[in-house]
């Protein structure tokens, strides 16, 4: 859905979100319209993502592969301000058929209205 | 409204993270543990994950289990969280907490729309047989709601 607001991304590099996999960087611009982020989310999270329930978030949503998530903390932001973590996982593979992951990403981006 | 967290702490936290994506986990729990110490689980549970992840990948156990579990009670219901106590349950826990936790996150793919491999569900009912459970039991357990064991 196009809201007419603006965010900026927030990370240890300067306007530059990883989303294509580690170590390889896709730019977004400094400043960008929230429904050209909405496609990259999509973008980021690959087709047959799922929404993950019982979490604090307001929407978290889940690759098919579970190595890609995405969470709206818009209202309920747990003590920061509205924002939304890019994170992707790892298979920690301690075993066969070991189907946790490790969390080697969590960007934050935030929302600012102009 | 709340402000930004400081960038500092952020920049830290993902400082770990990097240190994660390259195995130094020794520098990964360092920060990690600095984090917690200085400003607490600002992330709902997910920097005391990254310490547990530490933890186990240096043998530290007993802090794993510690860390794995603060996360939990910060976030319950996160599958990320639920999945790793209850793999790092069946290489260092009780075979009773093993079954528990497993079977939970097990509910937990369910209740998210998942999948549950043919061999994951074989070894939860070999840990139910191994403790008394009957399969027949643990199936029918296995579609119940989720409830975090314990916590």
């Amino acid at each position: 859905m196009a809201r007419d607001v603006t965010v900026f991304i927030a990370t240890t590099v300067g306007p530059t979100v990883i989303i294509k996999g580690i170590g390889t960087a896709a730019r977004f611009a400094s400043y960008e319209r929230v429904e050209g982020v909405a496609d990259s989310v999509m973008d980021f999270l690959g087709p047959g993502a799922t929404r993950v329930e019982r979490t604090g978030s307001d929407l978290m949503l889940r690759s098919s592969d579970g190595t890609r998530s995405i969470r709206l903390d818009l209202i309920n932001s747990h003590g920061d301000a509205p924002h939304i973590n890019l994170e992707m996982w790892q298979n920690a593979n301690r075993f066969p058929g070991d189907t946790r992951m490790t969390q080697v990403m969590n960007e934050h981006i935030y929302p600012a209205v102009p | 409204m709340a402000n930004h967290l400081p960038s500092q702490q952020i920049n830290l936290y993902q400082q770990a993270l990097a240190h994660i994506r390259k195995q130094k986990y020794a520098d990964a729990r360092d920060i990690l543990e600095g984090i917690i110490r200085d400003y607490g689980d600002f992330e709902r549970g997910a920097i005391n994950q990254s310490l547990g992840n530490c933890y186990e990948d240096l043998g530290e156990f007993a802090k794993a289990r510690e860390a794995y579990l603060a996360a939990l009670r910060q976030e319950s219901g996160n599958p990320y969280f639920v999945d790793t106590y209850a793999a790092f349950l069946r290489l260092h826990g009780s075979k009773q907490e093993f079954y528990d936790w497993e079977l939970a996150s097990i509910q937990l793919v369910l209740e998210n729309g998942g999948v549950v491999t043919p061999e994951r569900r074989a070894a939860l009912m070999r840990a139910g047989e191994s403790i008394g459970e009957t399969s027949e039991k643990t199936t029918a357990r296995m579609s119940e709601q989720f409830v975090p064991p314990g916590l």
